[in-house]
């Protein structure tokens, strides 16, 4: 379940691959420009010249890696292995500050609400739900994201902005 | 040959031990419990898995244990002192004799608060809204564990991020103390919670925290909501985050000191808590800084260790350590920056944890401290990384510009000491006429930076007593004698005691005499019977060894007139090799481990935490729980005979070295 930037239920467009997953050769082929594949087959299919506009990284991938191929995509999606593996975070933060990728960037992984705004704030845009958690609690967690972003808590955060 | 296994888990509601009985029914009497054989045990297994369904307890697991006339008993010797029950201290709070007082201390909370805030540090509305916001949060979650709505797995993230660990015997509630620094009306607070959810006490940490050793899970949010009354909280006081920053206790008080390190120690704390980036490290993460010329905050055994200093430009600035710390693999920090400027601080320390959490190790716990990524990629190339990262983070990026510095330093409640001389003829002559007074000025009192005032230090370890530990009633008392003496001001010391900070010489004198009908002028701060220990296997889940009637049995056995001849000297007792006692950094150190079933405690000596930041070296094999104190007896009997004149123990150790001391080892 694809979840927006304001914590709701989203379509999603993007068609999301294995690593065996077998990219038909045609580089006509529109379809094939929303789809999402782990990075080695994505790199394998780079090699053929049909690399498609998404990417799924992990959290511990060297973004130096990955730096090379932004401006060949449109979407990142960085995979969290655990809830409490925080890597995904660096990496966002780096691919957006360091490297500049204006596309998108999706966490996925078994997260938690809680984490939501922190994805927000490492320059995640969306995320793809583990099936466990209600939908809701991500629309709760974007709201309180927002009422909080609004009114900065710590003396430093408001001398600092 | 065991008679079987008793089926051990704790109580989800409070977190008492509790076992099965022959009905499947669990009891906190392990006279009623049943040892199951073979035959019987699979199906007491499948009951406890269904209590855990039910969400009735957590964690049961079979126990091997014999029956005897008087009932089950385990064979190992954790379960043992688990079924011994709770180790609560009979002297202090509500079990004490003087119980009557405590009627009167069931007050409502402390709330003499000014609307907006209550500590040294005035916070922003903002905040105490935030912790009031938290604390309703986990009561939510608390109804969502109980009614089964989240799993103890799912649940047990929540509650680690308010603080709220599981322990031996029930549940450890760590509020965080930042720096140390508490106001009198927040240690009446922390005496109101103590008296109202616990057992009347509350126990002070080597991380300048307090830790409540009863509190039940029900009535974990509304303790988070009476500590948000007053500004405190437990907020990543557990977890893979950066945790409490700590400092020098006479931070803002002390005479050499190039700045305060409490405002930077601030300034971290509001740019560390609930940090969008760092949250979910390798492991847990902690700072420490100090702004004098001697550290006393043991920066240099720290993930980052921040040392105020002046560069030749005459400038103030920061030198960085990283990498430091105990634990398994006790390691100095390595320096990783000789001077930074002020402005630069938070970019630096963002660098270093950026490095820290893209690479540090989590495939084994015992290697995911930043110690070991920075000696397995060399400490060389691990500068060239975070100075990398350092550089191309934007120069405007969170700059500590002096404005910046300076708001958040005119935040801090500062004391309008009076102009007073530097000598005091009221305390000069008690000095000289009171022997017991001039005792307790020589070891529990430091210099002041303001001429006619001084620091006093309040020991919490009176002979016998349990190190750190602070009752209702003392807290109380101490929070008037702040109110009273130290412009309500208190400091809480890595080595579990308590400061005034900022008492007048002149007043010196009558403190003392109050403090002594209370039993807090234990003249001992530096001497062997003030050592550290953590809790150990009294209270704590991990520890395999007792630590505090180690440290206990040790005190009694000098009188104050032998601690004065053998001089400052420091003892640490850690009840496993997580080091919460710092024991490798100790003159002496004593690590419990167990050996075979049965407590056993490694030696160490000649560690040191200040400037000439050292491990301490085994002493030989470990000895028996019995021997300890004889041992440490011994030690100190060899160097009173071994040291020159105006030698202390560390620098007779340094001169001899720990050859001549492992005779010691050997008692008959």
């Amino acid at each position: 379940m694809l979840i927006d930037r304001n914590g709701l239920p989203a379509e999603d467009t993007w068609t999301y691959l294995g690593a065996d997953a077998q990219i038909p050769g045609d580089a006509a082929n529109d379809a094939r420009h929303d789809t999402v594949l782990p990075l080695d087959a994505w790199l394998a299919a780079n090699e053929r010249g049909v690399a498609p506009a998404g990417i799924r990284v992990q959290g511990h991938d060297d973004p130096a890696r990955i730096a090379a191929l932004l401006p060949q995509l449109e979407l990142v999606v960085i995979e969290f292995p655990k809830t409490r593996d925080g890597r995904g975070f660096t990496l966002a933060k780096v691919l957006r500050e360091k490297w500049n990728f204006q596309g998108a960037i999706r966490a996925a992984g078994p997260l938690l609400p809680d984490q939501l705004a922190m994805l927000w704030a490492c320059g995640f845009d969306s995320l793809l739900s583990p099936s466990e958690v209600p939908t809701a609690r991500w629309r709760e967690a974007a709201l309180a994201a927002q009422a909080r972003a609004g009114r900065p808590r710590t003396l430093l955060a408001r001398l600092t902005a | 040959m065991n008679a079987g296994n008793l089926i051990s888990a704790n109580r989800l509601q409070d977190g008492l031990v509790v076992w099965l009985d022959q009905q499947h029914h669990w009891v906190d009497d392990l006279t009623q419990a049943h040892v199951f054989d073979e035959h019987s045990l699979d199906q007491a297994q499948a009951a406890a898995k269904a209590s855990v369904a039910a969400n009735l307890v957590v964690d049961p697991v079979p126990r091997p244990a014999e029956v005897a006339d008087a009932g089950p008993v385990p064979v190992d010797f954790r379960e043992q002192l688990r079924a011994r029950g709770p180790s609560v201290r009979e002297d202090l709070g509500k079990q004490a004799s003087d119980g009557a007082v405590q009627a009167a201390l069931a007050h409502a909370p402390a709330l003499s608060v000014a609307p907006e805030h209550a500590g040294i540090y005035r916070y922003d509305p903002s905040e105490r809204e935030y912790l009031k916001d938290r604390a309703k949060e986990f009561g939510q979650q608390v109804a969502r564990r109980l009614s089964g709505e989240l799993s103890e797995d799912d649940f047990k993230v929540y509650r680690l991020m308010n603080g709220l660990y599981l322990q031996l015997h029930g549940y450890m509630l760590r509020v965080a103390i930042p720096y140390g620094t508490l106001s009198a009306v927040q240690l009446r607070q922390l005496a109101y919670v103590a008296n109202r959810y616990d057992k009347g006490y509350g126990h002070f940490t080597t991380r300048q925290n307090l830790q409540f050793n009863w509190p039940t899970l029900v009535d974990s949010p509304q303790i988070l909501s009476a500590l948000a009354d007053v500004d405190l909280h437990a907020i990543q006081t557990s977890g893979n985050c950066i945790r409490n920053v700590t400092t020098d206790q006479f931070a803002g008080a002390a005479k050499d000191e190039l700045l305060d390190p409490r405002v930077y120690a601030e300034i971290l704390r509001q740019w560390s808590t609930d940090h969008p980036e760092f949250t979910y490290l390798p492991r847990k993460f902690k700072i420490a800084i100090t702004g004098a010329q001697t550290d006393r905050a043991a920066v240099r055994f720290h993930d980052i260790g921040i040392l105020a200093r002046t560069n030749d430009q005459g400038e103030v600035g920061f030198q960085i350590y990283a990498g430091g710390g105990l634990g398994r693999t006790p390691i100095v920090g390595t320096l990783v920056r000789e001077w930074l400027p002020e402005a630069d601080l938070l970019r630096f320390v963002e660098a270093i944890l950026r490095v820290y959490n893209a690479l540090g190790r989590r495939d084994n716990i015992y290697k995911a401290r930043i110690k070991i990524l920075i000696k397995e990629m060399q400490p060389a190339k691990f500068i060239e990384m975070i100075e990398e990262e350092f550089a191309r983070i934007a120069q405007t990026h969170r700059p500590l510009a002096q404005d910046v510095v300076k708001a958040i330093g005119e935040r801090f409640v500062v004391p309008e000491f009076a102009t007073l001389p530097e000598a005091s003829s009221v305390f000069q002559q008690a000095y000289e006429s009171d022997i017991d007074f001039k005792h307790w000025v020589d070891t529990c009192t430091h210099e002041h930076k303001v001429p006619g005032y001084i620091s006093a230090v309040v020991s919490l370890k009176p002979s016998g007593g349990i190190p750190g530990d602070a009752s209702s009633q003392e807290m109380l008392l101490l929070a008037d004698l702040a109110d009273e003496y130290s412009f309500s001001e208190l400091r809480v010391t890595h080595e579990q005691n308590l400061v005034l900070p900022h008492v007048q010489r002149d007043a010196l004198y009558a403190l003392w005499k109050q403090l002594r009908s209370a039993g807090l002028a234990t003249p001992n701060i530096g001497l062997i019977s003030d050592a550290i220990a953590c809790p150990g296997l009294d209270y704590c889940a991990l520890a395999n060894a007792r630590s505090v009637p180690v440290a206990q049995r040790i005190a009694l056995r000098f009188t104050e007139e032998q601690q004065r001849d053998i001089g400052p000297v420091t003892l640490n007792v850690s009840g496993c090799i997580n080091a919460c006692a710092h024991h490798h950094v100790a003159h002496i150190g004593i690590l419990g481990v167990d050996k075979a079933g049965k407590e056993n405690y490694q030696i160490t000596l000649g560690g040191s935490a200040d400037d000439n930041a050292a491990v301490g070296k085994i002493l030989g094999p470990g000895v028996s729980y019995e021997a300890v104190p004889q041992v440490i007896e011994n030690i100190l009997e060899r160097y009173l005979k071994l040291r020159n004149e105006g030698e202390r123990f560390i620098d007779t150790l340094g001169r001899v070295g720990a050859e001549a001391f492992k005779g010691a080892l050997h008692v008959d």
